[in-house]
This record gives structure tokens, C-alpha cells and sequence, in this order.
């Protein structure tokens, strides 16, 4: 089943996000062990797109898609035309170089990469798209193949992904 | 969310209650700023009512661990949840910021930090 949200690039709209991502997990039956990486990651890339990409214009709406299998949940977060982003030229920050420069910021995407298996962006002209892929532990299939994941669509870009694999990071 | 601050003793305890995210964020760092402004010297957060941090929130910590070494101000968190506490771990930030289980561990510490 897919499961759609829409809201307006304000901040104060990130908590109505997490309940959304949240609640279709929980109807979902989602391992409860993972609902809680799944919202933080969908709340980070929408923080992202809202004070980056649309400057916290309220006019301005995103949209948020999910669909839960046994494998795994995909979310895509639909920004219709905003602010490119050049995935492709993100590296992780040295954290340390981070606190010792006095910075609050810049970590939010290293943070998604950790807390799902996945993290895509499509581009297909205006329209920028955010897949974040998390595996249902408790399912016995291998990583689900997703249809669009890997396809070039007409005028857009090749789909970034990246994976940091989770062997050595705890579940939130 | 809701931020409420208390000076106790030697400590000022800034209390976090609800989600700390990019919306809330800016009113914790006012409040740790008012503080500190104020005089505070040794800072105790308590996380025991935190229910949510995104890396916004983790931003307020990781800003202020310079500033505040340089200044002679010392910052502890307490209280944090498994889930919470996990979030600081995934960044590596449980190995740069000091947090500790209670608030008596909290005392503790700055009472016999240097």
C-alpha cells in the first residue's frame, strides 16, 4: 500500500512528519527496534529540503511517500521544485574538525546514511526525489529491488545511492 | 517542546522536555546562552524528559564544546534514553560530549573534575 503525506516547508511541521512515519510503520507492523531510525532519517532529509532547498517558505510543499513490504520500507521525500542537491559531491565531515570548529550543523546526512541501508536521489528535472531504503530485519529476503531505483529517466540524472552498511552501527 | 532552567548549588540545570528538532532547537541554545550569560559556570543537562533529537539538536551540544573548554564552563548531559543516547553514538559524539546516567552522576563529576 502506498502512503502519502504532503506539508509546508515550515520547521514546526517536522513533528506532524515523524507521526505520519511513525504511525504507517506501526499499522504496518514495522519492527518496533526500527521505527525510531527510519522517522529520525525522514525527518533529517525533510529539515534539509525545507530550510535549504525552500528557505522555510510555507507556500512551498513536499511530499512524502512510503511503502512498506516484509522486505523492507522505502520513503521517498518528493521535493517538486526546489534546490538541487549534488549528492554525489557529499563526504561524511570529520566530527572532531566539527566541535573543534564550533559548528551546529552539517551532519544531518552523514546521520541518514547511518540509520538506513540506502539513500538515493533521483532528479527528473525540477523534481528531486529522496529514496531511503530500510530493511525489515526480521524478514528472511535479501535487499529489495526496487523498480525505479536504478532507472535514468528521460532528461533526469542517474540515480546517487549510497550505502554505508550497517554491521558496525547500533539500531536506534 | 518545553525548556525549563534551574540553579541549584553550584549547577544550573536546564531541564529538556518533548522533541528537540529543527523547529526547537534554537530555543535550547537560548536558553544554555542565557545561562551561561548569567554566570553559569557548570551546566547540567537533563535529558530524562528528551524524547526526540535530530541533528539539529545534536548541533546545539557539538557548537558549544570549544566555545565553552576555552571559557572555563563545563556541560554535562544526564537522563538521555537508550534511543536518545544511540543517536549521540551513531555520530561518535557519546566519546566528545560528557554524558552520564543520573544527575547525582552529573554532580559528581563536576564536583571532582578539575
Amino acid at each position: 500500500m502506498l502512503y502519502q503525506y504532503q506539508f509546508a516547508c515550515d520547521r514546526r511541521n517536522l513533528k506532524s512528519v515523524r507521526d505520519f512515519v511513525s504511525d504507517v510503520l506501526r499499522d504496518e507492523h514495522f519492527p518496533e527496534s526500527e521505527i525510531p531510525a527510519v522517522v529520525l532519517a525522514v525527518d533529517e532529509i525533510c529539515a534539509n529540503l525545507i530550510e535549504h532547498s525552500h528557505q522555510s517558505d510555507p507556500n512551498d510543499v513536499i511530499e512524502v511517500q512510503m511503502r512498506v513490504s516484509p522486505d523492507a520500507v522505502v520513503c521517498e521525500i518528493i521535493d517538486r521544485d526546489g534546490i538541487f542537491f549534488d549528492f554525489s559531491a557529499h563526504t561524511n565531515p570529520d566530527i572532531r574538525q566539527m566541535v573543534r570548529e564550533g559548528r551546529n550543523g552539517g551532519v544531518g546526512l552523514m546521520l541518514v546514511k547511518r540509520l538506513v541501508d540506502k539513500v538515493e536521489l533521483e532528479r527528473h528535472g525540477t523534481q528531486s526525489t529522496w529514496r531511503l531504503t530500510k530493511i525489515n530485519p526480521c524478514s528472511e529476503g535479501g535487499f529489495p529491488q526496487n523498480g525505479s531505483s536504478a532507472a535514468t529517466p528521460d532528461g533526469g540524472f542517474p540515480s546517487l545511492s549510497f550505502n554505508e552498511g550497517q554491521a558496525a552501527r547500533p539500531s536506534v | 517542546m518545553k525548556i525549563s532552567t534551574l540553579d541549584k548549588d553550584k549547577f544550573t540545570i536546564i531541564s529538556i522536555n518533548g522533541d528537540l528538532d529543527a523547529s526547537s532547537s534554537i530555543i535550547l541554545d537560548s536558553s544554555i546562552e542565557k545561562a551561561v550569560t548569567g554566570g553559569g559556570k557548570n551546566l547540567l543537562i537533563d535529558g530524562t524528559q528528551l524524547n526526540y533529537i535530530s541533528s539539529a539538536g545534536l548541533g546545539v551540544f557539538m557548537s558549544r564544546v570549544q566555545e565553552f573548554e576555552e571559557r572555563g564552563i563545563r556541560m554535562v548531559l544526564y537522563g538521555l534514553s537508550e534511543k536518545i543516547f544511540r543517536v549521540f553514538q551513531i555520530l561518535g559524539l557519546d566519546q566528545l560530549l560528557s554524558i552520564v546516567p543520573s544527575e547525582e552522576d552529573a554532580m559528581r563529576q563536576l564536583n571532582t573534575s578539575p
